[in-house]
């Protein structure tokens, strides 16, 4: 898929996932694996920035297979912010949808 | 590439971040190297997904706005910087072609951004003053805290680390910011030691904190009442130094001034003297640690010095005090008073007559006192029958008679002169002035005599005598 347009939806998929359910860095990575290809060299870098702008909120907690995890958690900000991108992401969709299709007719 | 690698790797291009934002980074990567590595991958596979690792290390970084080319200036230390990295600007320049429609709003966004820059960095320095104000006031606690932890780490207590992988706990270590025992495993502590432990902790920084508190209120009275004393003592040599400023000029052009100079100038020594001794007695915190031999030697060598000094320049301020008081006296002692009458060439007499008119039998007034002198009554001859004169002599450079006559109830008349004033006050003072600062560089204390009216003469005609009276 092409880099930019997976590297635009990252961010929602992301936020959507912690929205439904803390995870930690691993958890998360499978998750959002499931809805587009993505790497661990993209992921944790954006959560570090979503933390850092307050988005995200991190705590740790014991696990019993190894040292304690870092769990993310959405924070209110974050919650407005996932909003955002979604209805920016639902006008996007309609309008480049909208546009294919009229090019599509017009050919006709 | 092995773990340990990609994470030395990446910790060394995140060395300008904080050793607690590092050691965050590092542990959740390392954690999910591992969780890779539990499902089957091998080690290299897990870490391919990374990427490179200066791409990983830039990305991380962006998320921080930090310069990608920083190099502190840190002597003996080499930092590695990123110097040119393509590929990080060359993502700019992706965005940058993507968002050109938006170029406005991005200027918005980034003046607003400099805004709250400005107004974080603001935020930040008062806070900074706030924590300053805060550290200096809890300064005695943390300094009796510090003693008691310096006490605690010279016994090496060591920190849990329970359950931890051999591997974290090592690499743990080789942040630097846990101490591990040998065998890699935690030793925790035993209940009843902890508790002991901790009371006798909370006793002695209660001890510390009051006794450093104690301490600082004495030293700070102490210091506030040394620095009201000075203050107003360098007030008053301030202000005689200025007094004797004023005298000098005034010695130099001829007044007897000498002792009351020298006076001056000892009491400004005084005072002078007294505020540097109280400057020397400030009372400094006896700081235990890390104090240099050498500087500390020289700091109260040169102390006791000042001291000296000063003490030295007192006893000379008084004594020149004492010799200007003595000066004083006898120039003072030395003084002669003089009286400086007025001349009779200065002095004018001035006639004015006054016609009765005839047949009329009613009374004549005079007034009676004129500028401070009394009225004479005359009888003389040459004056002509039903007229009366008025004679005044008096001193024409401070005023001018003048004669008025009023009409009385039933006929009288009343007679009157009036005085006025040929000169001003400020005209008499400017008159005299010169002669009397002669007079005080000659050691004189002159005194003017000042008359406007020597005499007031009424002449009448025996006949009319019993006309006039006075009123």
């Amino acid at each position: 898929m092409n880099a930019q347009l997976k590297k635009g939806v990252l961010e929602l998929i992301v936020l959507e996932s912690v929205r439904k359910r803390d995870m930690y860095g691993y958890e998360l990575v499978e998750e959002v694996s499931k809805v587009i290809d993505v790497n661990e060299g993209t992921i944790y870098p954006l959560l570090k920035r979503l933390t850092n702008e307050h988005y995200f909120e991190t705590y740790l907690r014991e696990s019993s297979e190894g040292p304690p995890r870092k769990y993310y958690h959405l924070t209110a900000a974050g919650v407005l912010y996932r909003d955002k991108l979604e209805t920016e992401w639902s006008e996007l969709q309609m309008r480049v949808s909208c546009f294919l299709n009229e090019q599509t007719k017009g050919e006709v | 590439m092995k773990k340990q690698e990609f994470l030395a790797e990446l910790k060394d291009y995140l060395k300008i971040l904080q050793d607690e934002e590092q050691e965050d980074i590092l542990e959740e990567y390392s954690q999910h190297i591992e969780m890779k590595m539990e499902n089957g991958l091998s080690e290299e596979e897990a870490i391919r997904d990374f990427g490179s690792v200066k791409e990983l290390a830039a990305e991380i970084l962006a998320a921080y706005h930090v310069k990608p080319e920083y190099e502190p200036n840190e002597s003996g230390e080499k930092r590695r910087n990123f110097g040119k990295i393509p590929f990080l600007h060359q993502k700019e320049a992706e965005d940058t072609r993507d968002n050109r429609a938006s170029s406005f709003a991005e200027m918005l966004k980034d003046g607003g951004r400099k805004a709250v820059g400005l107004l974080r960095r603001g935020a930040k320095a008062g806070k900074q003053l706030f924590l300053a104000v805060i550290r200096t006031a809890a300064a005695p606690f943390r300094y009796g805290m510090e003693k008691w932890e310096n006490r605690r780490a010279g016994r090496g207590i060591s920190y849990t680390v329970s359950d931890a992988a051999p591997e974290t706990a090592a690499f743990a270590a080789d942040a630097g910011k846990l101490e591990v025992n040998a065998e890699g495993k935690g030793r925790g502590w035993e209940d009843g030691k902890r508790m002991g432990d901790k009371l006798k902790h909370l006793v002695v920084w209660t001890g510390t904190g009051a006794w450093s508190c104690f301490c600082w209120c004495c030293r700070a009275a102490w210091n506030v009442c040394l620095l009201f004393a000075a203050g107003s003592v360098a007030f008053c040599g301030f202000l005689f130094l200025f007094l004797l400023g004023t005298l000098v000029v005034l010695w130099g052009q001829g007044y007897p001034l000498a002792g009351i100079v020298t006076g001056c100038a000892g009491v400004v020594l005084c005072c002078i003297s007294l505020t540097v001794f109280g400057g020397t007695l400030f009372w400094k915190k006896q700081r235990e640690m890390s104090l240099e031999e050498e500087p500390l030697k020289k700091q109260r060598q040169s102390r006791r010095m000042i001291r000296i000094v000063m003490a030295g320049t007192f006893c000379a301020g008084v004594l020149a005090g004492g010799i200007g008081t003595g000066q004083a006296f006898s120039d003072f002692s030395g003084f002669s008073y003089q009286w400086i009458g007025a001349s009779e060439t200065d002095y004018e007499t001035q006639h004015f007559s006054y016609e009765i008119k005839s047949g009329e039998e009613k009374p004549v007034f005079i007034r009676q006192y004129f500028g401070g002198e009394r009225c004479e009554i005359v009888e003389d001859e040459s004056v002509p029958k039903d007229s009366v004169e008025l004679t005044v002599v008096y001193n024409p450079e401070y005023c001018r008679p003048e004669f008025y006559m009023e009409k009385g109830e039933a006929g009288s008349s009343y007679l009157s002169l009036h005085m006025t004033d040929v000169q001003s006050g400020l005209g008499m003072l400017m008159k005299y002035k010169d002669e009397f600062l002669a007079g005080l560089k000659n050691r004189e204390l002159r005194e003017y005599e000042v008359e406007y009216v020597t005499s007031v003469t009424c002449r009448v005609n025996p006949s009319n005598r019993e006309q006039i009276e006075f009123y």
